[in-house]
This record gives structure tokens, sequence and C-alpha cells, in this order.
């Protein structure tokens, strides 16, 4: 896929965030997103992501492994929100991986945590 | 008095007086002294004002450059020698007429300073010892003038720069005082020094005291986010980003920060100073339109489901009411046809007795062509009656067929399935849509039957096969269509393949074919839910599996893999 050239440019572009896209089994993806998420640099994967969730197929899973994400701003979090409701057009389920302490409670406070699978 | 003892007064003068008086009392005395009338200094200073300061007068005067000119002209080397004499001439404007002048330059050129010393009186000419003595004075008096100016200048420069400094210090303090954003300073180890009055209301404070010299972060509401903050700025020099400040009564707001740091000649930081944008109506916005879209999209889902399963159900039971109708209708006029039919056997058989009965008894031989023709026909009759019991166990097939297809009883459970039962029923109801386009070859396998839905799979055969005689049509090959159903065990799994040599499926296009409403087909025609809901039918209920193989120009198959028996799992 090119999006591997378009990963690698994200994560040149942005010093303290990091993507990572794996395929994990016949019909499943997980997204890992290490460090940091601010502006701009959600917007930016919010776009790739987006690419990613049309290239996928009918069915299919998307997990969200956010072990490693250490902080997220306030408007970071229309990243997930906007995913979450572009991949429930495709009827794609989105699982959330290990999230953060810090990052739920951006969420929770945000009133979107209910919306989310969280594994 | 010596001409030494007469210089050491004026300096004594000027030593005393540090304003422009001194110039008016320097030339008081040497009116006195040297028994002029008017003695006059005049000078250019280095802003090019020109200043006149004469005996007998209270204040320094600034001329203008006309007046300037004139005693310039008056004075100047092209008339006379340096010192010179000259009369009779008046001081421009303020003067009195006097005869005799004696008049030098203070200031050689090349010099940035210009100025004259002037005597006059009108009683007696002057004499060459006065004018020696007035060159001595000029030149005393001409250093003390141009260090003075000298000093007005920084004196100016200083005043200049001091009402700078006060004025930027008020510009300052009035974009912290009135700014609209909160406006803080920190010192080098992040610990409050300053906040402005927006700070202060935004955090419900009502003085700096209760927040200077405590450490910023208690003022976040997650004080790990200042390590982040830090971070950046240490790398990129600005930091520009997101934070949360918790208010008095826990109020939060949501910010947008920037910090700068300022450091002094050597490096070190010496302060730093944030403005910090209050953004939490537009995160407060933004937080509902996200919650919106998240619940309309939730909501959008569950109707979409609903709408499929409604279509669903509705398709399952309009075919198969269509399906027992048309058997319920067969069926009637069937029964008495073929109750009719046996009847008719038997009396064909009893006619053939009873000839036989006469024959045996005797005819005349004129008879006997007749009877053989009579037994021809009864022959004839006999032939027609057993084809046309082949007839009728067609149509009972095919009513059963249609029965199968449409059992509706068995709506809610998993009851015993035969697979191959369940295709052949389903192409007798579909064979109409696929007899003008395709011929269909089956290789139906020895498989168990299977724990299932009949009438759902039974749905699953019928879009597949619709779908495999549509996409061949729409074609136009010029070899005959053709379209093989195969079954087959394998590993505890009963294996379905349907293939066509239609068209095949564009890899664009083959990733969305099981999504809901997705359809290739023009608006009208068709909903795009067939395979939408074929996939519901095999992998949610019946937990199999479903496969599409397909290549553009080579056809597609497609193979449902199912289990013998579902685990128990309440489906809702």
């Amino acid at each position: 896929m090119d999006s591997n050239a378009a990963i690698a440019a994200y994560n040149q572009k942005h010093q303290f965030a990091e993507l990572g896209i794996e395929k994990i089994g016949e019909d499943t993806w997980e997204v890992t997103i290490t460090g940091e998420l601010d502006l701009q640099s959600s917007a930016d994967a919010q776009t790739l992501l987006e690419a990613l969730l049309e290239e996928m197929p009918s069915r299919s899973t998307l997990i969200f492994n956010l072990e490693k994400l250490v902080y997220i701003s306030s408007t970071g979090v229309g990243l997930f929100a906007n995913l979450v409701v572009a991949a429930n057009k495709r009827r794609i389920p989105v699982i959330f991986k290990k999230l953060q302490p810090k990052v739920e409670q951006v969420f929770s406070l945000l009133g979107i945590l209910s919306y989310f699978t969280i594994q | 008095m010596s001409p030494e003892k007469l210089l050491l007064q004026l300096v004594i003068l000027y030593a005393k007086d540090t304003t422009e008086h001194a110039d008016i009392q320097v030339a008081n005395e040497l009116c006195r002294l040297l028994k002029a009338k008017t003695a006059a200094i005049f000078f250019k200073d280095l802003s090019g004002i020109y200043h006149l300061r004469f005996s007998g007068s209270l204040y320094s005067i600034k001329l203008s450059s006309t007046h300037w000119k004139e005693v310039e002209a008056a004075l100047s080397v092209t008339h006379c020698e340096d010192p010179c004499s000259f009369g009779p001439w008046k001081i421009p404007v303020f003067g009195e007429e006097e005869t005799y002048w004696i008049g030098c330059s203070l200031f050689p050129a090349p010099s940035a300073l210009q100025g004259y010393i002037v005597l006059g009186r009108s009683d007696t000419p002057w004499s060459e010892r006065t004018i020696a003595l007035l060159q001595e004075i000029a030149k005393t008096i001409a250093t003390i003038i141009a260090i003075r100016v000298k000093l007005n200048v920084s004196e100016y420069e200083k005043k200049k720069l001091i009402d700078r400094l006060a004025f930027n210090e008020r510009r300052l303090k009035n974009l912290f005082d009135a700014s609209p954003n909160i406006i803080y300073t920190c010192d080098a180890d992040d610990y409050i020094t300053s906040l402005n009055p927006a700070g202060l209301k935004a955090l419900g404070i009502t003085s700096q005291d209760e927040v200077v010299g405590r450490p910023f972060k208690e003022l976040l509401y997650n004080p790990e986010d200042r390590n982040i903050a830090f971070k950046h700025l240490l790398s990129t020099g600005t930091s520009t980003y997101e934070t949360i400040l918790k208010g008095k009564n826990e109020r939060l707001i949501y910010c947008m920060e920037s910090i700068a740091v300022l450091r002094d000649e050597n490096g070190k930081i010496r302060e730093l100073q944030g403005i910090i944008n209050d953004i939490t109506e537009r995160i407060e916005k933004e937080k509902e339109l996200w919650r919106t879209n998240l619940e309309l999209s939730e909501l959008n889902s569950k109707l979409q489901k609903t709408q499929e399963l409604m279509v669903q159900q509705e398709k399952l039971a309009s075919i198969g009411q269509l399906a027992a109708g048309v058997a319920h209708e067969i069926n009637n006029p069937l029964g008495f046809l073929k109750s009719n039919h046996s009847v008719m056997e038997k009396y064909v058989v009893k006619a053939e007795d009873l000839l036989q009965k006469i024959v045996d008894s005797g005819i005349p031989e004129a008879s006997k062509p007749i009877m053989e023709q009579l037994g021809k026909q009864i022959d004839n009759m006999k032939e027609i009656l057993i084809e046309s019991t082949e007839g009728y166990e067609r149509i009972i097939r095919i009513v059963a067929d249609l029965k199968t297809f449409s059992r509706l009883d068995q709506g809610e459970g998993f009851t015993e399935y035969d697979l191959n039962a369940g295709i052949e029923s389903t192409l007798v109801v579909a064979w109409n849509e696929i007899k003008y386009v395709a011929d269909v070859e089956k290789q139906l396998g020895n498989i168990p039957k299977i724990m299932a839905r009949g009438n759902e799979l039974n749905q699953v055969w019928l879009n597949l096969l619709v779908n495999a005689a549509q996409a061949i049509e729409g074609a136009k090959k010029e070899v005959r269509g053709r379209i093989i159903i195969k079954t087959w065990e394998e590993k505890g799994y009963v294996m379905d393949s349907i293939k066509d040599n239609g068209p095949g499926i564009p890899e664009s296009i083959r990733k969305k074919i099981f999504d809901p409403f997705f359809t290739t087909k023009e608006p009208g025609k068709g909903t795009g839910l067939g395979l939408s809901i074929s996939y519901n039918i095999i992998v949610e209920t019946h937990k199999g599996q479903i496969n599409v193989y397909t290549e553009p120009g080579q056809g597609t198959e497609f193979v449902v893999i199912l289990p013998l028996s579902p685990p128990k799992k309440v489906d809702n």
C-alpha cells in the first residue's frame, strides 16, 4: 500500500507523534499511535486514517492501540470522534485498546467516551 | 586687568552658573571690563538652532536663520580677517546701532558648531590690543560652549530615552492589563511572578497574591501537561499547545497557550512569558458536534440494520407466500386431475378386458379388423395415460419444491436442512430468471444434513443465483452463460460454490459488495441489500463464511462455508 509512504511522511513531519498500521488478521487492522496528539498532528492523522478506512473491505475491524499515547489535546479528540462516525458508515467496528487513564479522562471530559468500544 | 585675570573671571562665571544665563553674565562682564556698549555671543548648536545671548538681556534668544545670515554676513571672512572690525551695525532685531564693532568666530572650520562673539560701542574705535584679547576670549569661551552644547545634547538624549522607556513601560503595562487574554510570567523555575487582570478574572481570583510564588502547574487540570509544554519549548524555542486550566470551583477552562522564553546575555532563562487564549466556547461547540455526530451515526446504523431486517423478512415473507400460494393453487386441480387419471386408467384396463372377452367369445370374421383397431386405440390410450403420469409426477415435484422453498413455519428455529434439496427448490423458483441467459450445471455432492434456518439459506441461494444470471445477462458475451453449482463436504463443514462465467467484479468494487445499500445497478433496480442480507444470514446467523473469488473477464465464484451445527448462541 502506498499508505506506507504516507505514514513515513507523517512520522517525519510530526516530531512528537508516531503512527503505525499493521494488518493483524484476515480482516483486522491495528493502528498504533504513540506520543502526543495535538491539533495539527491529529488533523493530519485523520486525513491519513480516513483514507485507510476507504481501503478497508466491508465488515473488517479497526483496532486502535493507544497504549503509548501519553497526551491528547482537546481538539485532537475530534480525530477519534470523526473516525468512529466514518467507520460506522462502512459498518466497520472500531475498538480502542489500552487507553491511558489521562487520555480516557479527556475522552470522558468531552463526553464521548460512552460512544467508544474500549477493550 | 591682565588678560589672564580677565579670562579667569569669565571662567569662574561659567563655573558658577551652568545655565544659559552664564553666557549673558559673561557678555555683561565683557561690557564692563572692556568698556563695550554691547557684547553678544552667537552660536548654532548641534540641532541647528541659532542662539543669541547678549548683554543686558534676561534670556537666551533663538534667532531665525535669516537673522543668522545677517550676522554671518557681517562677520564673514570674505569681508574681513578673523577677527575683524566692522560697523556701524546692530544686532538684528534686538540691538541698538553702534558705530564700532569687533567680532571673532568662536569655532574655526571645520567644526560642527558655529559661533561668534562681538563687542560694540559708539564712542571710541577698538584697539589692536582689545582685538587680540578678544581672540583669546573667543578661544576660552568656545571650548566651554562646545562642552555645554555636547552636554545639552546628552541631557536631551537622556531625557528622550527616559521618556521612551517610560512610555514603553506604560505600553507593556497596558497590554498586560487591558488584554482580554490571560497573560502571565514565571521565573526560570516556573513559579508565577505575575498574572494579568484577565487571568485573575478567568480563574476567579481576586488578587495576584493568591498565585504569585506558586508553581504554574498547580493551575492546570493535569499538572503533567506542563512537562510536555516544556519539552516542546526547549526543543523548538517557543511552544503553542492546548491545555486545560482549573479555576475556582473546579471550573475547567480549555486553553490555547503560547509560551516564550526570555534569556539574558549568557543564555540563561530569566523569565517565561505565557499568553493564553480561552477556547472553552469553541471546544464546547465542537464537543456538541462530535456527540451529535456520534449519536446520529449510531442511530443511523440501528436504522439501517432494522431496515435490512425488515426488508429481509418481507422478501422472505413475500417470496414464501408467493410460492406457497402458487403451490396451493396448483394442488387443488392437481388433486382431482390425478384422481381422474387413476380412474381413467382403471376404465381403460376394464375396456381392454371387455374387448378381450368379446374376442374370446367369438366374433365374425368381418368384425376382426374392427376389433384389432379397437385394440390399437386402447393401446394408444394406455400410452397416453403413462405419459400423463410422468407429467403429473413432474408437476407434483415442482409443487413440493415450491413448498420446500417457502417453509414459513420454520421461521424461528434451526432444523435439519438438506442443502442439495434447498438448492434444487431454489432453482425452480429462480428458473425464469436463469433459463434464457445461462445453462446450469449441478455437481451436488454427498453432503450431510445441517442444522439451519432453511428458508433463510434458500434466500441466500436465490440471491446468488439471480446475481449470477443478471451478471451474465449484463455482459452480453458470445459464449453461452454458465452457472456451476457445486456442493461438497470438507473438514466438518459443508461447502457450496456458485460460479458464473460472467464479467467478474473489478477490484475497486469487490471490497464494497457486502456493504448495505451498495449496488452497481441503476436506481430502482434492486435495493443493494441482497449480498448484505446474505452476509448476515451466513455469517451472523449461521456462523459460516462467505467468500468471493473473482477476476474481471473470468467470472465470479461465491463459496459459502457452513458448519454442520452452529454453536449454541442466542441470536437477537
